[in-house]
């Protein structure tokens, strides 16, 4: 009977721990939240479970009743070593940047293998901007990567110095405009639009024959990549051209940008995004928004940077175009095809991708684009985003 | 153990093996956690892994529901007593996890 009462006082408590921590806690709730929610479905989650096995394997009564009076105890203990032998959290001090990486910080004791880089993060370029371990984790024990720290986008370190990416995909950010730099040049087609960002025309044509022709007679939009690495992009930036034409349901672009070395590593990636405000961004902040894969290893293979894992943007899409063809990294609808040649001052992308179903309120279709630069990578990219209108005549 | 009507063995034999996918995919959760710290779900899977996550994840979010409904069922039941009862506490398992299920279907396309 105490082992029914055990099974179903674990149900109750469970249920409503995790109800509780889907639905109303997030990565801005505090981290002692987290913990005590996440004990909670723990403990109360192998209890139940350990009770219910017990149950169905010995139906109540198929045992003795020292079996049955040991039950609860060996439940408890499974529960208590599962979490002696997982992460310990707690929260730190969240007053502000804690430079982990800073000589003498307790983290890089145990985490000196990094070589300097968290993924595709550096870390001796943000340790130097004091932005270490405890701005982005609650890791106490130095064991684990555990709960990544939300940040607000108001209070948020990265835009400190990425000012660039707020603007990128968030036209409707104060400053937005300001940080877009230059609007596109103006070419046939193309006009600036407001906040920076810049409209191209996708002129459209028949057939994927005339498409080929149509893009080398068009005059591309062209526009500043901007890098916060300016050893490795002459002055931080470089210069991009674009230009686009539909056919038969099929977006057909070509990219060419200036690259003096050919390096492994060299990209290009480009991102289809149905909504250019994204939902919870202001709330959740740069990482939990979308670049949490940024500082995750473990999700790469060797030589290969992820640059994005989407999280919440559940409709984004984005396709990464290397020498050895094109990648999707999130889910889309059909097949993105093309091509990535080395030309004597850079590079030049072709490819076609079919249209994505979802369209900006202009029926357009919204692009963001950024290029890389070896291995580990230095990107840059185009600080607004790059609204393609898909009603245009035919050159 | 087993109760004798059928609606009331369907609960009964669902119950458990809902109870045992979910062992399996709580197991799952916790040797995530520990290894790579990720979080609840398996990281958003329903998000993150196309139509076969979400489908994964209404699945498991139905199971959940139905596992708890009829266990609170059961509860209910040892002191009601009349085993007609099961059928309704089975119907009302199964219309709370399908509701349950459909109601998380727009959070997995980025609905608030």
């Amino acid at each position: 009977m105490r082992l029914a009462w055990a099974q179903r006082l674990s149900a109750i408590v469970f249920m409503a721990a995790f109800i509780v921590h889907v639905h109303w806690v997030d990565g801005a709730s505090p981290a002692s939240h987290h913990v005590t929610l996440l004990l909670a479905i723990v403990v109360s989650g192998v209890v139940h479970a350990a009770t219910g096995l017990f149950v169905v394997v010995t139906d109540y009564e198929a045992r003795p009743r020292f079996v049955r009076a040991l039950a609860p105890f060996l439940a408890a203990a499974a529960g208590g070593a599962i979490v002696a032998a997982g992460p310990r959290v707690a929260a730190t001090d969240a007053s502000g940047p804690t430079p982990g990486h800073l000589p003498g910080a307790p983290c890089a004791a145990c985490h000196e293998g990094t070589e300097g880089r968290h993924g595709s993060v550096s870390l001796e370029e943000h340790a130097a901007a004091s932005v270490g371990c405890e701005t982005c984790h609650d890791v106490v024990d130095g064991r684990r990567p555990l709960l990544a720290r939300s940040w607000p986008i108001e209070t948020s370190p990265c835009v400190q110095c990425h000012e660039d990416a707020w603007g990128g995909f968030m036209p409707s950010a104060p400053g937005a405009a300001a940080s877009a730099g230059p609007a596109a040049s103006v070419g046939e087609g193309v006009r600036p639009l407001g906040l920076g960002a810049a409209q191209l025309c996708a002129a459209r044509v028949i057939t994927a024959k005339e498409a080929d022709a149509a893009l080398s007679r068009l005059e591309p939009v062209t526009f500043d990549l901007r890098s916060s690495d300016r050893e490795r992009f002459l002055d931080g930036k470089t210069r991009m051209r674009l230009g686009a034409v539909t056919y038969e349901g099929t977006l057909a672009l070509e990219l060419a940008w200036d690259d003096p070395t050919d390096d492994p590593g060299d990209r290009v990636d480009l991102m289809t995004l149905a909504e250019v405000d994204v939902p919870h961004f202001a709330r959740l902040g740069c990482v939990d928004t979308c670049h949490l894969g940024d500082a995750t290893p473990h999700r790469m293979s060797p030589g290969e940077a992820a640059s994005l894992f989407v999280v919440d943007v559940a409709r984004a899409r984005e396709l990464r175009v290397t020498e050895a063809g094109i990648a999707e990294l999130s889910s889309a609808a059909g097949r993105a095809s093309g091509t990535l040649t080395r030309e004597p001052t850079g590079w030049r992308a072709k490819l076609t991708v079919p249209l994505p179903p979802a369209r900006d309120p202009s029926g357009g279709v919204t692009l963001g684009v950024s290029v890389f630069d070896g291995l580990p990578k230095a990107h840059a990219l185009r600080p607004a985003p790059i609204s393609v209108r898909l009603d245009c005549a035919g050159p | 153990m087993r109760p004798p009507l059928r609606i009331g063995r369907a609960d009964f034999y669902l119950r458990r093996a809902s109870g045992l996918v979910l062992v399996a995919f709580f197991a799952a959760y916790l040797v995530l956690l520990a290894r790579e710290g990720r979080g609840i779900w398996l990281g958003d899977v329903g998000r993150s892994a196309g139509w076969a996550g979400r489908a994964l994840e209404l699945t498991l979010v139905a199971l959940l529901t139905y596992h708890a409904c009829s266990g609170l069922a059961q509860w209910a039941l040892e002191r009601l007593a009349p085993a007609r009862h099961h059928t309704l506490a089975f119907v009302l398992s199964v219309a709370l996890s399908a509701a349950a299920a459909l109601a998380h279907l727009p959070s997995l396309y980025g609905w608030p």
